[in-house]
């Protein structure tokens, strides 16, 4: 007996795991073989197992006064109290649906829900009048009504809810091939509406696509959720006994259930479960799939025990690991694979991951908040959810301001994207020297922060680990993660350390490039302007490195010392006298900023006495007279008088390379490339071709930005260009020659 | 095992609550004796409690197992601590004084249809057992006598779920089974009664 009951109950057991009927039948077939009687008896349990209503179902025996009936469903023609059943328009898990009319107090059409499980009707009715109070208290357009309750002549109970027209919220999004934005967007609506009626005190409890239908208001999608307060009322049916005896008959799927509802203890649901819902929801919105959809042919309780002991995969992750599907659900998605791999990667897997924290806690605490965050991701703010690191907020910061970013980083990212560039025309010269000091401060300090970073991100492999645990991904994929980070972070600081270096590169040969390019005159002051205050920062960087950081920048020369003693200029007031000298050079700029391309005259003039007098003053080696001297051998050549510019060049270059400026950030490379441009405007092509070789050498080209390299090789077309019309020219000359030659061979 | 019920015992104390946490001790340290000690005493705890209730609730609608049995638990035993094992014990013996009682009850009913009135058994803790109500628990009853003989945790389960109100998982925690094996057990065990239930109806059919 006990050994014939054990085999029974073990074919039973699996065999109402299975919830596709055939599957059900071959596996019972296939386990019982030859035995008809035990064939027979596993039939006969079956069908037991899938009757309902009687003594062991519903609540307890002693607890349950009055028990529903089996009965049957009303058809369509029946009434029920004041409604007319018109026609089934959907059947779920846990009822059917009728369209009907309501003839008091008004005549309308609305749907009635009519529960076909066998519950405790007296108690779901009594239930939903407790919280009718509250239901009355919603209104938000999203949300469909459920205007009465009761209970049919046979004793089911049915609920009256508004008539909603329209789709299921993925049926609806897919027919329509909403993008994944404008399915955010509705997303947003729903959450909003969710949290309206958290705050009125209803939880939904079941929210899931089924749920939410979607219809169009003036062209626009409209999302309405329906069954807002009955999941309440009918309950404590799903949450523990019958669940298991005859789910698959009659409940739909647990793959919107939160993790406590998973746990079947309802006492402990609350506003956080419908956001973890929400999660799922979302998930499924834009992936196609649920989160733990691959479960779905699995039993109840695997995907339940999944839920409640195992966090989903990465949204992005899923959608690249969709496969066939994945086409598809990019399609309907009005885009393609990659672009909707890359749109879900980032913000919204944090939204998700946040959304669908096994833990509560973990969640986003309100609708709202989630509606917020979704708001912040479709205008390009960073989102909570995700980790704050530098990298991240800076990413964002330039994805959203692209153009400005764009220029600044055509500016040779002047300090971590300061906003120089767009108070450019506020700035005076004077304010530079503050701006400058403050960009230095910054720099500093984001300096200090990198590097405490980078030392966090190292020493965190254990968080790491606790990550790559909680998103479910491999530990490798963590670490991963962590190393572009890290590279991301190292980059953000050779940048910064490369910062003043590339500023002089693009602001002194680059600029004049482009200007040389396009003659509008807005774009030409505005290079100007950039240019001017670029210098200025640099300069009293010049002033001010010494003090900050006397290893990198040399003690100044005792040229200096001596110069300035023979003037009488106190030792003391050296640094004062430095700050002077980067006013005047501000100065230099400010001038630069007035002065036009068609003033380059002008310019030169005031450049050469600049010059001459600083020369006075400092002595020629000094550096800044030096900076002066490139900037008006630059002038002269932009003016193409070739002669005096490779004259002031070649001297600037030697003074430059000279010992006492050794080792001083002095902009070499755009003398270099001045020098060049000279060179090849008189057609001394091998020299501008030296300086050219000289420049790539030390500046190590394969570090410079594409720009700079694109710059060059337009020179070096130009250079070849110019050859080559040499060649042809002489080819042209001897040619001339031969024939001269045979002319003359001829007379 | 009956006695007959007076309305005076709502006011007193049938026993002093430390027996019952001594009891429980004793069955821990493993003292054969002290199991059929305790029935008696949860017995009569839960009849009292059941019968006044029925008596002041107006609607006489529910009789709430649960309630009961955890009132009967408060009230006898003198430890809240929800790990200790001899709460296992008594919710154990609760629900086999659950089913009594039930029984008794349905019983009564029974005898009050065929017009006989059993002595032992006043109008009062009868309840609100209909008439075919207690003819499908005696079927039930009976049915689950069989279950005890051949698997006596699953008939355990079905005592838990059914005549103290458990929830499976309290259930599998009391009777120290995975709720995984419990839910299979319940399932089973609900389909086999109600096989062998319908097998008693047909066979009183044939009579």
């Amino acid at each position: 007996m006990g050994e014939m009951i054990q085999r029974e109950e073990q074919i039973f057991c699996d065999a109402i795991e299975i919830t596709d009927r055939e599957q059900r039948a071959e596996f019972i077939r296939q386990q019982c073989g030859d035995d008809q009687s035990l064939y027979r008896r596993i039939q006969q349990l079956l069908r037991m197992h899938q009757t309902d209503g009687k003594i062991l179902d519903g609540t307890t025996y002693a607890s349950n006064g009055a028990k529903a009936e089996t009965v049957s469903i009303p058809h369509a023609g029946e009434s029920i109290g004041n409604y007319k059943l018109l026609q089934e328009i959907g059947e779920g898990g846990m009822g059917v649906v009728f369209m009907a009319e309501q003839s008091e107090p008004v005549r309308r059409k609305v749907a009635v829900k009519i529960i076909k499980i066998g519950m405790d009707t007296r108690r779901v009715v009594a239930r939903f009048e407790s919280e009718r109070q509250a239901l009355a208290l919603m209104d938000h357009p999203c949300i469909t009504k459920v205007l009465d309750a009761g209970s049919t002549e046979s004793g089911r109970p049915y609920f009256v809810m508004e008539l909603v027209r329209g789709k299921t919220i993925t049926q609806f999004c897919d027919e329509k091939r909403l993008s994944v934005r404008q399915r955010l967007r509705i997303f947003e609506q729903i959450c909003q509406a969710v949290e309206h009626a958290h705050q009125k005190g209803i939880i939904h409890r079941d929210l899931k696509p089924s749920n939410i239908m979607v219809t169009s208001n003036d062209g626009q999608p409209l999302p309405k959720i329906i069954d807002f307060g009955i999941a309440k009322a009918t309950g404590d049916r799903l949450t523990d006994k019958t669940l298991f005896t005859n789910y698959g008959e009659m409940i739909g799927t647990p793959l919107y259930m939160s993790p406590e509802q998973a746990e079947m203890t309802e006492s402990d649901v609350d506003t956080r479960s419908d956001i973890y819902s929400l999660g799922v929801l979302l998930y499924e919105l834009l992936t196609g799939t649920t989160p733990f959809a691959d479960l779905k042919k699995k039993s109840f309780h695997a995907i339940r025990d999944a839920i409640r002991s195992r966090d989903p995969q990465i949204a992005s992750t899923r959608v690249m690991n969709l496969g066939d599907t994945l086409e598809k659900a990019a399609h309907d998605r009005g885009t393609d694979a990659r672009s909707l791999h890359r749109f879900i990667k980032g913000d919204v897997d944090w939204i998700l991951v946040k959304c669908l924290g096994r833990k509560r806690e973990n969640r986003y605490q309100s609708a709202g908040e989630l509606a917020r965050e979704i708001r912040r991701h479709l205008d390009g703010e960073p989102v909570e959810a995700a980790a704050p690191t530098v990298s991240y907020r800076l990413r964002k910061f330039i994805v959203k301001h692209k153009a400005p970013v764009t220029i600044a980083a055509i500016l040779g990212f002047i300090l971590l994207g300061s906003t120089v560039f767009s108070s450019y025309m506020a700035i005076r010269a004077n304010d530079l020297a503050t701006q400058a000091k403050l960009n230095e401060q910054r720099a500093v300090e984001a300096e200090q922060k990198l590097a405490e970073k980078m030392q966090q991100v190292q020493l965190d492999r254990d968080r790491k680990a606790e990550l790559a645990r909680r998103w479910g991904i491999e530990l490798g994929e963590a670490e991963a993660a962590a190393i572009y980070n890290e590279e991301q972070y190292r980059k953000l600081y050779e940048r910064q350390q490369r910062t003043s270096q590339q500023q002089q590169y693009w602001t002194q040969y680059l600029i004049p490039y482009i200007r040389n390019k396009n003659d509008k005159r807005q774009r030409q002051t505005r290079v100007h302007n950039i240019r001017g205050i670029a210098r200025g920062q640099s300069m009293y960087r010049m002033a001010e490195k010494p003090r900050i950081n006397s290893k990198n920048y040399p003690p100044v020369p005792s040229l200096h010392q001596i110069e300035r003693a023979n003037m009488g200029v106190d030792k003391i007031n050296q640094k004062k006298q430095m700050k002077i000298q980067s006013q005047q050079f501000a100065d230099v700029n400010e001038v630069n900023i007035v002065i036009l391309d068609d003033e380059e005259k002008a310019k030169a003039e005031y450049l050469k006495n600049l010059w001459v007098t600083h020369k006075k003053l400092f002595g020629e080696k000094d550096p800044i007279v030096v900076r002066v001297m490139a900037q008006y051998g630059e002038c002269l050549a932009n003016q193409k008088q070739w002669k005096e510019s490779e004259k002031v060049l070649t001297e600037t270059l030697d003074l430059m390379l000279c010992e006492e400026n050794k080792g001083r950030d002095l902009p070499i490379g755009p003398v270099r490339l001045n020098l060049a441009r000279t060179y090849s405007g008189q057609g001394k092509d091998e020299h501008a071709e030296k300086q050219i070789l000289m420049w790539k050498a030390e500046n190590k080209l394969q570090h410079l930005p594409p720009n700079v390299k694109k710059t060059l090789d337009t020179i070096d077309n130009q250079l070849r260009k110019l050859k080559g019309r040499k060649q042809r020219l002489n080819q042209l000359e001897n040619k001339l020659r031969h024939s001269k030659k045979r002319v003359d061979q001829d007379k | 095992m009956i006695r007959a019920m007076h309305l005076e015992f709502i006011h007193t104390w049938p026993c002093q609550m430390n027996d019952v946490t001594q009891i429980l001790i004793r069955i821990e340290e493993g003292d054969a004796q002290a199991t059929n000690d305790l029935f008696p005493l949860v017995y009569e705890e839960l009849k009292r409690l059941a019968t006044a209730k029925l008596k002041n609730e107006q609607d006489q609608q529910m009789l709430e197992a649960t309630g009961l049995v955890h009132e009967a638990y408060l009230r006898l035993v003198d430890s809240k601590d929800d790990q200790w094992s001899g709460r296992a014990h008594f919710f154990s013996a609760a629900a086999e004084a659950m089913r009594r009682i039930l029984i008794d009850q349905a019983r009564a009913r029974k005898s009050l249809k065929r017009g006989g009135l059993d002595k032992t058994l006043s109008l009062d803790t009868v309840g609100p057992i209909t008439a075919r109500k207690a003819d499908e628990l005696i079927s039930l009853n009976d049915a689950l006598d069989q279950l005890q003989s051949v698997d006596s945790t699953k008939a355990q389960l079905v005592k838990l779920k059914f005549f103290v109100g458990m929830t499976t998982n309290q259930a599998a925690e009391i009777l120290d089974i995975p709720l995984r094996t419990a839910e299979r057990n319940w399932a089973f065990a609900r389909a086999w009664l109600y096989q062998k239930m319908g097998d008693f109806d047909d066979e009183t059919a044939e009579i």
